[in-house]
């Protein structure tokens, strides 16, 4: 496990520029690929618009990893791209096939259905058919704390929320889980 | 994986069902794709890729083929090879530099003659009475002006007795027109002081031709 200062060399290394930007970035994206990639996931189900998605975030952290402040933690800006363009991808996704909010949670019930080895009797695939039935923030919210443990603090800078409200979104999204689980 | 205690305590108190599944995941990825994602993303991103070279850890395979080289060359080829440096170049001077400065000349006069001719094109409304101001101009220096005074008298001598011829003509017709029995009535009418005073102003000749 990378500390703080391991990031903020990999980003110094990185504005160096030439060969060291490289060889800071590969180290980079060698370290933050599977969270990033999990989290992604956990979204978009599909494994193939998982990999698309994931290889925008790292482009995207490459072009802009020059102006990287340094003032968040590089775990939390790079969580931060992928909750946006996980979010771009769902919404592109809903426009393509003109569907409500019902609908693309049924989209995504059937996607995970046809996941390799689904068993809807087994306790880890019906918590995943309940977490795609939350609202996209809740969904967000709750993979964050429960699957990444990541602290409210940072949670809300990466969301750009308040804690309180990020507690509010997690309680609920926990209660609609378990109503899921138990009467679903 | 075993969820933290702070994790564990807060789900507890929302959800002791929840708090009792698995935080694992059941989704699969393809054999070695984590080992390969880094170098995609790189390939993806535009990276030149020399990172990837200089660190093993991420493609082992081209690791180890960076340092075999496939081709070969002739036994002792780099001991018998020789740099010959070569002269500079001898600097190249034109045969005929003059052809520059006529064809500037040739398209310096063409586009004189373009000019000329728009200007005339463009100009023919005045050129008429340009031409007309000229000739007058011309004539006017050829006749002398002694030439042109006593032309003038004799216009002017030729018109004189031209009105006079007119103005006899008339009353020669107005006295031909008055037939002479009217005229001998007309003298009856008048007294003879009348006569005789008028004939004492005008003359005898006025006299005569009334008679």
């Amino acid at each position: 496990m990378n500390n703080v200062h391991d990031d903020n060399e990999w980003v110094a290394l990185f504005k160096m520029g030439g060969n060291q930007k490289e060889q800071a970035f590969t180290k980079i994206v060698k370290h933050y690929q599977e969270k990033i990639y999990w989290q992604i996931r956990r979204m978009v189900v599909n494994h193939e618009d998982a990999d698309d998605v994931v290889q925008n975030v790292f482009i995207k952290a490459w072009n802009g990893l020059d102006n990287f402040r340094e003032d968040a933690k590089l775990s939390t800006w790079l969580y931060r791209i992928a909750v946006n363009e996980s979010l771009s991808f769902l919404e592109q996704k809903k426009k393509k096939a003109s569907v409500s909010f019902d609908d693309v949670a049924e989209v995504m019930e059937n996607q995970l259905k046809a996941e390799k080895g689904f068993d809807e009797s087994k306790a880890v695939w019906k918590l995943q058919l309940a977490i795609q039935q939350l609202p996209e923030k809740q969904r967000i919210v709750f993979n964050l704390r429960y699957f990444e443990e990541m602290a409210y603090e940072e949670m809300s800078q990466v969301l750009d929320t308040s804690v309180g409200a990020l507690k509010a979104s997690y309680h609920h999204a926990v209660k609609k889980i378990e109503e899921f689980i138990l009467h679903g | 994986m075993l969820k933290t205690q702070t994790i564990q305590e807060e789900l507890n108190l929302i959800s002791t069902t929840v708090a009792n599944l698995p935080n694992t995941h059941p989704f699969d990825v393809p054999h070695d794709y984590f080992h390969q994602l880094s170098a995609r993303i790189l390939h993806n991103a535009g990276i030149s890729g020399s990172a990837v070279d200089a660190d093993p850890d991420l493609s082992p395979l081209l690791a180890s083929l960076k340092e075999l080289n496939p081709y070969s060359v002739p036994v002792d080829y780099f001991r018998e090879l020789k740099v010959t440096p070569q002269k500079p170049d001898t600097k190249i001077v034109r045969i005929q530099p003059w052809k520059t400065w006529t064809a500037y000349a040739a398209a310096a006069c063409l586009a004189g003659i373009m000019v000329i001719g728009g200007v005339f094109n463009n100009g023919t409304g005045k050129a008429p009475e340009t031409m007309a101001l000229k000739e007058n101009t011309l004539a006017e220096q050829a006749v002398s002006t002694e030439t042109i005074q006593s032309y003038l008298n004799e216009a002017d001598a030729g018109q004189a007795t031209e009105t006079m011829n007119n103005e006899t003509g008339s009353e020669n017709n107005l006295l031909v027109e008055l037939n002479t029995e009217i005229i001998a009535t007309i003298l009856k009418e008048i007294p003879e002081n009348d006569i005789s005073f008028y004939m004492a102003q005008t003359g005898d000749h006025e006299m005569l031709l009334l008679n």
